[in-house]
This record gives structure tokens, C-alpha cells and sequence, in this order.
């Protein structure tokens, strides 16, 4: 190790393993490096296989300091011998280290929930009320829940195009929705993408067994059945119409179709195998058609969009009135008549068969949506012997209702999910954590997948504006988790 | 000088076929790069020293995206050359 060795020493080797006799070895590479000499001295590079290439380099002259009295000095122009390793050789020296591999290195420091840059606050907020904002659809009556899904989706689709013309109250409407669709502009190009899709594939379900017979009858619906086909070929504009017209086809209808709306997929096989027993109910189908798929898709919408309900309950009332004035600027007129004859027709049977239908599913869900809220869950007893003892004022209820389910993200960390949850303060973590003592043993134990409960707490304990709360809430933190 | 013309070059002193020549190269290298990876510095006389240099894993910063990586630590082959080549080229 770490030997000054001469060529001579492994001369032996080399002969061994080539085969040649010492003799000739020695003087292969006397020659060899006389060569190498020769062709340095004569071209300035020497290319020696196997090994690499010896190249001689022109130095200029320049200053420098003298170190030890500093005077200035000039070193003289001069060459020099450089040397590069064939690939192979080099990559065989480096043989050691060769499985080493460059890796980016985080900021210095701890890193600390608290001090995460690329936390977008708003994101995570769509993130946790989903559950909450379906929740309140349902609970709000199905006409309402129809005039705003119309609305919703009609404001999305004309902000998007800015194709059809506006009377001055849908502006009106458009401008108390702009502001969230703005901000879930993002998301509203997903969703877009998901109905496509979605409108798609029923589309082309059902209307192939429909679209032969409509066309033949009514020119009206030949119209909507064109423009239907060209929805299938996925053009987005071409969606937003057929949505359009569904939303104006809905409007006489509201009152009688509203109930039968939050089970739209499930009717559809059904009306498509019961379709030849006459025209005008056909016609009905269709309409029923478009309608529910307007539906679905604002459904959808409406599911992952976050917004206040304050805001959204405004919406109907001044979408009522917009509607005739709607109906007089677009080219489909003529769709709400047939729609009324439709209703008044023979088949109202199957109509009310699907309505209780519907509302039986209504029904179910308004029970699961009970028993969710119903559900209870206590803190851990350590928490709660501790605010006994620390701040009996505050009156620490044992057993709290469950607000939500929240399933952990990859990568988050209880302090995080703090943060998702009580508006940007971390600090509230130690509450989650004792919430769920019975999945967490200790609050690192947290996995990407997780359901984690999250208390619903009163607002004297998780005030994210209040430096009380989270004086309390680090204390919990700092004494109990320590 | 390149490796073709060095080779015949070679072939033409010695009066060596070209499979002994091949073996030769070959076989020294691999006995260099043995010594070598052994930590010893082998001196071929007149010429200079190659020798095996560890370096140290770095801090290198990407100067486009800002990115800190660490780079590792690595082994390259050196070649000092030596007094005697190096006056004869500054003459």
C-alpha cells in the first residue's frame, strides 16, 4: 500500500500474463515510452491504446507572488505534460466508488412543518371539504340543488368559451361564481377532461339505439342529435352546447325531474332497453338524456369544488328569473315544448317508478350521512386528565363528535395535516394526535393512507386566530408529547 | 501521435507480430491499474509517475436550478511527469 513502485517491479506480471518473455517485455516498454517521448516532443500528443493520452500543453506566462517575501515575479511560458485516462482504464481506477451516486441535498436544518415553502393552503383546503360540501348538496332541496348545478355548469362552460351570448342577469350570476372558478381554474380543466370523457362514453351507449328513430321524426332533434354526435368526437365546445341545452330542456321540467337526480347512472341502462314503445317517449329519453348527463357532470363539479355555501345558495334564486330570457337567445328554443308534452304522456308510470327510486337512494344516503355525524370518539385520557387538571375553565369535553375523515396524504406529517385543517396553525396537532390515539402509538407513527378522525372541536379550543388556543395547544404538545 | 501509428511504430522496432503487441498493451494495463487500485504509484523511469488519487466527495451547486448535490467521493488517475521529459520539452 501507498508503495512507490518503477515499471520494473511489475515487469515480471506483465511478462506472466502476456506471455512474452521478460526480455522482450522490458523492451517493449522502454520502446514504447521512447516513442511516447519521441511523438511528444515531435506532434505533442502521444495516443497509447489501453492507457490514455499523453498531451503536451503551451502555458503562457504570467504573474505571480513570491510567498515568502512577496515580491512579484513572472513565471515563465512554459509547457506541460497533461494526461486523460482512457474511459475504461479511468472508469476501473474509480471501480471503489463507482457505486456512489450524486444526490441533491435538502436546505440545512431541521426540516419543520412550519417553515414548508411550497405549502399551498388553498390546495389542501379542496382537499379536506369535499365531504363536507356533498354533505350540504344533499341536504338542500333537489329543485335547488338542480337550478345550481345548472348554474354552476353553465357559468363554468361560458367563462371557459366565452362563445354565447350573455343577457345582463347571467353576467350577474357569472360574476358571483367567477371568483372561485378562477381560483379552481386548475381543477375546472380536470373536470373538463373527466366529463368529456364521461359524456362520452354515455353518449355513445345509448344513442346508437336511439339516434335512427328521433332523426326520422323531429327535425328539432335531429338538430340536438347531430350535435350530440359531434359531442363524442370529444370537442369541448361542442360538449358545453349540448350542456347548455340540457340546462334549458331542465328548466319547465325542474319540479318533476329534480328528485330523480342524484341516481342518474343507474337509469340509463334501463330507459335504453325499454326504448322502442313510442316515439314521443323516445324523445323524452333523450331529453331525460341530456339532462341527466348535465347533471352528472355538475355533480362531479360540484363534489370536488370548493366553495362557500353561502354563495352558492344565492346562486338559484337569481338564476330563476334569467332563464326565459336565456331561453329567447338560444338557437334550442324550441326544446322546452316537447319536453312538457313528454311529461304529459303515457309513460308516467316509468317516471314515477324511477322517482322512487330515486328517492329511496335519496333516503339511504340522508341515513348514512346521520349515522356519520352521529359518530363519537373520545380523546385519549391523558389529554383529558391534563386540561382537567391545567384549565378546568375550559371545560375539555372527553367525547367529541367526528367532523371528518381524513386520509393521510404521502409525506404529511400530523403538524401538516394541523395546518390542512385549522386554516395554516400547526399547532392544534397534539389535539389530532390524541383523537387518535387507537390507530397512532406515538405521533410520528403517521403513514400516507391512514384514516386519521378529526374532532370536532369547539371553536374556543382550535381557533386559528386566537394566540390562547395555540399557547394551549403547545403546552399539550411540549408537556405531554415530550 | 495516434494509438494506430504508436502500435506500428512499435511493431516496427521490435519486429513483433501484432498479437504479441496487443497482449503487451493489454497485460501492462491491467497490471498498472492492479497496482494502481493496490494504492501504490507506479514511475515508469524518464517519463513520470500515474498514480491512483482519491478525492473527496464535494458540494457542487447546479448554477441553472440552484440545486445543492453532493457529489461523491471518487478515485482518478494522475500523471505527474517527470524532471527530465519536462526539461527536455522546455529546451
Amino acid at each position: 500500500m501507498n508503495e512507490k513502485k518503477s515499471i520494473q517491479d511489475i515487469l515480471s506480471q506483465i511478462a506472466d500474463e502476456s506471455g512474452a518473455t521478460k526480455k522482450l517485455t522490458e523492451s517493449f516498454l522502454r520502446t514504447l515510452f521512447e516513442i511516447a517521448e519521441e511523438a511528444l516532443m515531435k506532434d505533442g500528443i502521444a495516443k497509447i491504446p489501453n492507457l490514455g493520452t499523453f498531451k503536451v500543453v503551451a502555458i503562457e506566462e504570467r504573474k505571480s507572488v513570491n510567498v515568502q517575501d512577496g515580491s512579484e515575479m513572472i513565471i515563465p511560458a512554459h509547457k506541460k505534460v497533461t494526461f486523460t485516462p482512457e474511459k475504461n482504464l479511468k472508469e476501473d481506477i474509480n471501480k471503489p466508488y463507482a457505486h456512489l451516486e450524486t444526490y441533491v441535498l435538502k436546505d440545512d436544518g431541521p426540516v419543520d412543518p412550519d417553515i414548508d415553502d411550497n405549502f399551498d393552503e388553498d390546495e389542501v383546503m379542496e382537499e379536506v371539504i369535499p365531504t363536507a360540501s356533498v354533505q350540504q348538496n344533499i341536504e338542500k332541496t333537489p329543485i335547488q340543488e338542480v337550478a345550481e348545478v345548472a348554474t354552476t355548469t353553465d357559468s363554468l362552460y361560458q367563462e371557459e368559451i366565452q362563445k354565447e351570448d350573455k343577457t345582463p342577469i347571467q353576467k350577474e350570476t357569472i360574476k358571483e361564481t367567477t371568483n372561485e372558478t378562477i381560483m379552481n381554474d386548475k381543477i375546472e380543466n380536470e373536470q373538463v377532461q373527466s366529463a368529456e370523457n364521461s359524456l362520452e362514453n354515455n353518449v355513445t351507449n345509448t344513442e346508437s339505439t336511439v339516434q335512427e328513430t328521433i332523426a326520422e321524426e323531429q327535425p328539432s332533434t335531429q338538430n340536438e342529435v347531430s350535435s350530440e354526435t359531434e359531442t363524442t368526437e370529444g370537442v369541448k365546445e361542442e360538449i358545453a352546447t349540448s350542456t347548455e341545452k340540457s340546462e334549458v330542456e331542465e328548466k319547465p321540467q325542474q319540479t318533476e325531474v329534480a328528485p330523480s337526480t342524484p341516481q342518474p347512472k343507474k337509469k340509463q341502462p334501463a330507459k335504453a332497453k325499454e326504448e322502442p314503445k313510442s316515439k314521443k317517449w323516445l324523445l323524452w329519453l333523450l331529453l331525460g338524456l341530456l339532462l341527466v348527463l348535465g347533471i352528472l357532470f355538475a355533480v362531479k363539479y360540484l363534489m370536488d369544488k370548493q366553495e362557500a355555501p353561502t354563495v352558492k345558495e344565492e346562486v338559484p334564486v337569481k338564476e330563476a328569473p334569467a332563464t326565459p330570457a336565456k331561453s329567447e337567445d338560444d338557437d334550442f328554443i324550441e326544446e322546452p315544448q316537447p319536453a312538457i308534452d313528454c311529461f304529459e304522456n303515457t309513460d308516467q308510470c316509468i317516471v314515477m317508478n324511477e322517482l322512487e327510486q330515486a328517492s329511496k337512494q335519496e333516503a339511504e344516503e340522508e341515513e348514512d350521512n346521520a349515522t356519520y355525524n352521529a359518530a363519537t370518539h373520545s380523546f385519549d385520557d391523558r389529554l383529558v386528565n391534563y386540561m382537567n387538571e391545567n384549565h378546568p375553565e375550559l371545560n375539555f369535553p372527553k367525547t367529541v363528535g367526528i367532523k371528518e375523515e381524513y386520509t393521510v396524504p404521502e409525506g404529511s406529517r400530523l403538524a401538516q395535516i394541523s395546518r390542512n385543517i385549522y386554516k395554516g396553525v400547526y399547532n392544534y396537532w397534539g389535539y389530532l394526535y390524541f383523537f387518535n390515539t387507537d390507530v397512532l402509538s406515538s405521533p410520528s407513527d403517521i403513514k400516507p393512507g391512514m384514516k386519521l378522525k378529526i374532532p370536532d372541536l369547539e371553536d374556543k379550543f382550535v381557533n386559528p386566530s386566537s394566540e390562547k388556543c395555540k399557547k394551549i395547544a403547545d403546552e399539550i404538545n411540549n408537556k405531554l408529547l415530550k | 501521435m495516434n494509438t494506430k501509428e504508436i502500435t506500428s511504430e512499435i511493431r516496427k522496432r521490435l519486429q513483433l507480430d501484432a498479437e504479441t503487441t496487443d497482449a503487451l498493451f493489454s497485460s501492462f494495463v491491467d497490471c498498472l491499474k492492479e497496482e494502481l487500485l493496490n494504492g501504490n504509484s507506479v514511475s515508469i523511469p524518464s517519463f513520470g509517475i500515474l498514480e491512483a488519487r482519491r478525492k473527496k466527495e464535494r458540494i457542487s451547486i447546479n448554477p441553472v436550478t440552484k440545486q445543492r448535490l453532493l457529489s461523491p467521493p471518487k478515485q482518478s488517475l494522475a500523471f505527474k511527469v517527470s524532471a527530465i521529459l519536462k526539461d527536455k520539452l522546455n529546451q
